[in-house]
């Protein structure tokens, strides 16, 4: 009886044994595999998102990169036009050319810290700024250029205004000569005029680029409303000019010319000496014969 | 204590009349020097510190005394001109090397000059038809680079700065 006990209490002990151990040998066959599989997955998701992270931030990196030298080589162009210009004086280079440097620098700096950015959202946020701080091509190449233009008419502007005194000054000693010099004054008159409404155009139009600003877009229209002043109202004005120029030239061939005809009639010649705006018309007299 | 009084006392009670005068009594000696004859009577102690003034009988000390004011002067001088003499030098070598230190400045920023005020040449009987026909040309090219500014400005790709996309 004792022994059968005994192999009763050795198999239920057995059996017991076994099936603690079941489990442990589950997690190696089914449950065990799809456990590490699922692990597996997980990792490889987190490396490929944290690659998929890399090459975004590396493409922002390089768009921006590509953003920036665009905008370099046309501030680089810029600022070329500027100094090989042969009207503007040497302040007017120096204050254009000092902005343009401004941006240089900024957007030099710009690339210096989005090539240092280690995530894609401060990179992205940066991109926007090579835009949204700058307008390059909205703002302030238009800008620049169009005060290129302004100072450049303005320089014009200032020496054919220099000139119409002397050429007053040239009529007015004809007309105390007793020529007629009426159609020469409505000519001189007219180069004045045009000349007085250029240069309030070019005036107004030089503060209303000079206060664009280049941080946000230019409201609509601000640059056409120049660029109509300066076709419309400049450049017709200087056209008109060079018409009562190219009009008063053989007027002042004529008067020129009948000073110079010796007269039969009397015994003097009436010749005009060219040494001065206030020429004073010498008489000499002829030998008599 | 004697030396004191003879400072605070610069002038001595002169020798009794009987006494005569030292120079008076300078005997010839054989090599050709004077030999003061010896004294009836003790002569008071000088006081040879510097400050004592100086007494009838002793006037080489007080030159001796003269000397050092005057070398310390003269080193002085001579310490002040050299030290102008170097600082003169190194002026002139701070205003050769200044030229080119204003150099590299208007290389990084020129300065601003101011706008000169256009020169015309008198407009004379002689010269105004010349005069007119360069200003034409003169406003013409104004004209024409404008148009060529006008085109550059046209031709700028604004679409860059949109920031849809980004």
């Amino acid at each position: 009886m004792k022994k059968t006990t005994l192999i009763t209490t050795v198999t239920f002990a057995g059996i017991m044994l076994i099936q603690g151990a079941l489990p442990a040998f589950a997690i190696n066959t089914v449950g065990g595999q799809a456990l590490i599989n699922q692990l597996n997955r997980e990792t490889n998701q987190a490396s490929r998102a944290a690659n998929r992270q890399q090459n975004q931030l590396q493409n922002i990196i390089n768009r921006s990169n590509t953003l920036i030298q665009n905008r370099l080589t046309s501030l680089n162009t810029l600022s070329s036009r500027v100094q090989n210009d042969p009207r503007l004086s040497a302040n007017e280079k120096s204050t254009l050319s000092s902005d343009i440097q401004t941006y240089i620098g900024g957007l030099t700096a710009l690339k210096t810290k989005i090539d240092a950015d280690t995530d894609a959202t401060t990179a992205r946020s940066d991109e926007k700024t090579i835009i949204t701080s700058y307008y390059i091509y909205v703002a302030f190449e238009p800008k620049i250029r169009y005060l290129i233009i302004l100072n450049n008419l303005q320089t014009t502007t200032a020496n054919l205004q220099a000139l119409v005194p002397q050429l007053q000054n040239l009529i007015n000693t004809f007309k105390s000569n007793g020529d007629d010099v009426t159609q020469l004054q409505s000519l001189l008159s007219d180069v004045s005029s045009q000349l007085q409404t250029i240069n309030t155009t070019i005036t107004n139009d030089t503060a209303t680029v000079e206060n664009i600003s280049t941080t946000s877009q230019p409201a609509s229209g601000t640059f056409s409303n120049i660029r109509n002043d300066i076709t419309q109202v400049v450049r017709s004005g200087f056209s008109k000019i060079r018409s009562d120029f190219e009009q008063m030239s053989p007027l002042f061939k004529q008067i020129i010319s009948q000073k110079q005809v010796t007269p039969t009639s009397s015994q003097a010649v009436t010749t005009t000496s060219p040494s001065g705006a206030q020429t004073t018309p010498t008489v000499s007299p002829v030998p008599t014969q | 204590m004697e030396p004191q009084q003879g400072s605070d006392q610069p002038n001595q009670t002169p020798p009794p009349p009987t006494q005569p005068p030292a120079a008076e009594t300078l005997t010839p000696a054989p090599d050709g020097t004077t030999v003061a004859p010896p004294l009836s009577q003790p002569v008071p102690a000088v006081n040879p510190l510097p400050s004592t003034p100086a007494t009838p009988g002793s006037t080489p000390a007080p030159a001796k005394k003269s000397k050092a004011p005057l070398m310390i002067i003269i080193i002085i001088i001579v310490l002040f001109i050299v030290a102008a003499g170097v600082f003169l030098l190194m002026h002139k070598k701070s205003t050769t090397i200044q030229p080119m230190a204003a150099k590299t400045s208007m290389i990084a920023k020129p300065s601003p000059v101011a706008q000169t005020t256009p020169v015309i040449t008198p407009v004379t009987a002689a010269n105004v038809d010349q005069t007119l026909t360069n200003t034409n040309n003169s406003v013409q090219q104004a004209i024409t680079q404008t148009n060529t500014d006008l085109n550059s400005i046209s031709s700028i790709n604004t679409s860059q700065d949109s920031t849809s996309g980004l």
